[in-house]
């Protein structure tokens, strides 16, 4: 029989059938913060300090995602992603003091669903779960654009590892949080209306600073972006068209490689 | 280089003109010797012959530069000047024949002509013959001055030259290690991108750039040191700040969670910033090309969001190789400058033939003169009260100025009148993007 955690937070609460969210961090301090927000906002939490006790949980509790931290006493946050990675999808956050881009993408890259740098807020953290939550129970999978690295429409490409367009001319084109979560919400599904909450929803997967704007202006500047030349008011001849009282369609043909 | 050719060429000079004189007293002496034997035969040839045949024997035995007469007078003008010329020859004449005194020896010039003057090209040797009657012997003065002192000249010059030349050589190839090792003392910034001095040469040489090595290696790894622990630092502050974001997160006083809110900004920022500077060139990210016009956007778009006065304008896009996250920082730099001393930040762009230009202008209160250049040192900041109050740990223009001199561009600030800073960027477009134009 498995000997239990020593820890009072290492009972595995009554299941309530909400939402439950295994935070992994050593830092003690942090890991209790992390859980009364994340109780506060309606999960179920658990908690646990390095890799054991991770496992621990995941054999004997229900986890629908985990906060896991980077840099964890022993066996290292991107080892456990990996070890995970082998048979199980659970949706993963990765937190990090690092920041590098690198990092960054060897968690993506090893099937981390999110990427939170140091020092972020609670609504940030508390946006990506939801996010990340939303997007794998729709498409089953935890991985971007129904898993997908590469999507391509007119000659321009989006790395989704990455978040990176590039131009047919094979030139980045650097996009703002927002815009690029508008153009993944576009680039899902292409030739059909998207209403303005509907995209509004979209952008919200992440909380980009000011995103107070409307979406009509985060619309016209990911145009000018993708339409080359335009001044994002162009409608004729935009890859996104306005379709009138409805919301906006993106025109292209969209092909995930 | 330059004291070697001045000196070797002196020394050559100095060398050919002792010669020439020395060449020239030897001979002058050997012609003397035999002028005075010649002299002295005359004399006593004439000495010898009976009164008739006198003048006769006289002719017969000039010739060359010396013309002999037998006469009832000494013609030779002794004068002042001439003594010490002729004193040799007077002496070298008496050691041949005792019995010449200073009465029957007399060497001076011919006599003065009709109109006074005297021909100075001739030497008059008056030798008395005992019997009141003078042999008078003018010799025409010859000119020491060897032919062949040219050929010589030139000859020397040539082998000087060629001397010069071979030394010129063997004094580059010896320094030119030295010169290597001067280029990379220049140049060695603690980074790890500076490759070790290539250790050839002579002994010494090589001695001086293992030296060197040492020397680059062992600043290296305080360089190292010191980043590391700075960075280690900064990550580690990362954690407590998350924390701090999540505690205030129960604060009811919203002003109060509001300015804390703003504090941690603050110290993120700088942690960043910091981070940003350490990592420099450590890990340089990949190269691309990429728009510069887009990242510009993003962040005039993230300010003006966020309710500050940002503009941009101009059509330049900006296909550049570059490094995206380094320019986004560089520029987001100049830009929260701009905003934070100046309260406005005019943002414009314009593709040229062979680069872009960003102007960021401000309404600031611009650099003092004398500190344009400083700004860009680590650390350093026009004014240290105000730079407090303004935050920032003065990394931002060091970091940009880096970011623009690794993509070869130039960053440049200028003071504008009535008030305001103008910072002007400019940066090389990849040659693909050029050819588009």
């Amino acid at each position: 029989m498995m000997q239990k955690p020593q820890q009072n937070d290492s009972v595995v609460p009554v299941d309530t059938g909400a939402t439950q969210v295994l935070v992994v961090d050593d830092d003690r301090s942090l890991q209790q913060l992390v859980a009364k927000f994340l109780r506060s906002n309606g999960y179920q939490v658990l908690t646990a300090q390095d890799g054991r006790e991770m496992h621990e949980y995941l054999r004997r509790a229900r986890v629908d995602l985990i906060v896991l931290d980077v840099m964890l006493p022993g066996t290292s946050g991107i080892e456990l992603l990996r070890e995970l990675r082998k048979n199980s999808a659970v949706p993963i956050v990765m937190l990090t003091a690092q920041g590098h881009e690198t990092d960054r993408i060897l968690g993506l890259e090893l099937g981390a669903d999110d990427y939170l740098s140091k020092p972020f807020n609670p609504r940030e953290l508390l946006a990506r779960i939801r996010s990340v939550l939303r997007r794998t129970s729709a498409s089953g999978t935890g991985t971007n654009s129904g898993g997908a690295r590469h999507v391509t429409f007119e000659g321009w490409r989006v790395d989704t590892l990455r978040r990176e367009l590039s131009s047919p001319d094979g030139v980045s084109i650097d996009l703002s949080t927002s815009e690029y979560d508008l153009l993944q919400a576009f680039l899902n599904a292409p030739q059909r209306v998207l209403t303005r909450d509907q995209l509004l929803d979209a952008a919200r997967n992440r909380i980009a600073t000011g995103f107070d704007r409307s979406i009509d202006v985060q619309v016209s500047r990911l145009r000018r972006k993708i339409d080359g030349d335009g001044d994002g008011t162009d409608d004729t001849t935009s890859k996104i068209k306005t379709i009138r009282g409805q919301g906006y369609m993106f025109m292209p043909e969209v092909i995930k490689t | 280089m330059l004291v070697l050719v001045l000196g070797l060429g002196l020394f050559h000079a100095a060398s050919l003109l002792t010669y020439t004189a020395s060449l020239n007293n030897e001979l002058s002496a050997q012609d003397n010797v035999r002028l005075a034997e010649r002299l002295v035969a005359i004399r006593n040839a004439l000495k010898a012959a009976p009164s008739i045949e006198r003048e006769t024997l006289a002719h017969q035995m000039s010739g060359g530069p010396v013309d002999a007469h037998w006469g009832q007078r000494a013609l030779a003008v002794e004068t002042p000047a001439d003594l010490s010329a002729s004193a040799a020859l007077k002496k070298l004449m008496t050691s041949l024949v005792p019995e010449l005194t200073r009465e029957t020896l007399r060497v001076g010039t011919s006599p003065p002509l009709p109109d006074g003057a005297i021909d100075t090209h001739l030497t008059m040797v008056s030798v008395g013959l005992g019997d009141g009657t003078w042999a008078n012997v003018s010799v025409v003065n010859s000119d020491h001055r060897h032919g062949s002192t040219t050929s010589i000249a030139i000859a020397t010059t040539i082998e000087a030259i060629g001397v010069l030349l071979a030394t010129w050589l063997l004094v580059r190839w010896s320094t030119r290690p030295l010169q290597r090792l001067a280029d990379a003392a220049q140049q060695f910034s603690g980074s790890a991108l500076c490759p070790p001095v290539v250790e050839t040469g002579t002994h010494e040489v090589r001695e001086a750039a293992a030296a060197f090595n040492g020397m680059q290696r062992r600043i290296r790894s305080l360089i190292q040191d010191r980043a590391l622990s700075l960075a280690a630092i900064s990550h580690d502050l990362k954690t407590p700040l998350t924390r701090l974001r999540f505690r205030i997160d129960d604060l009811t006083d919203e002003r109060l969670k509001q300015s804390i809110a703003d504090d941690i900004d603050e110290m993120e920022e700088m942690i960043n910033g910091t981070i940003a500077f350490l990592r420099g060139e450590a890990s340089p990210e990949d190269s691309r090309p990429l728009e510069l016009r887009a990242i510009l956007e993003n962040i005039c778009f993230d300010h003006a969001d966020r309710g500050h006065a940002v503009s941009l304008s101009g059509s330049g896009k900006g296909i550049l190789h570059g490094q995206s996250s380094d320019l986004k920082r560089a520029f987001s730099n100049i830009i929260q400058n701009a905003l934070k001393y100046g309260n406005i930040a005019r943002v414009s762009i314009a593709d040229a033939s062979s680069r872009v230009e960003v102007v960021i202008e401000d309404e600031g209160p611009g650099i003092p003169t004398e500190q344009l250049t400083a700004v860009f040192t680590p650390f350093y900041r026009v004014d240290q009260s105000r730079g407090r109050e303004t935050g920032g740990v003065g990394l931002g223009l060091t970091v940009a100025h880096r970011v623009v001199t690794a993509h070869e561009g130039m960053i440049k600030l200028i003071n504008i009148t009535p008030r305001g800073l103008r910072v002007v960027v400019t940066l090389p477009l990849t040659p693909r993007a050029i050819a588009l134009h």
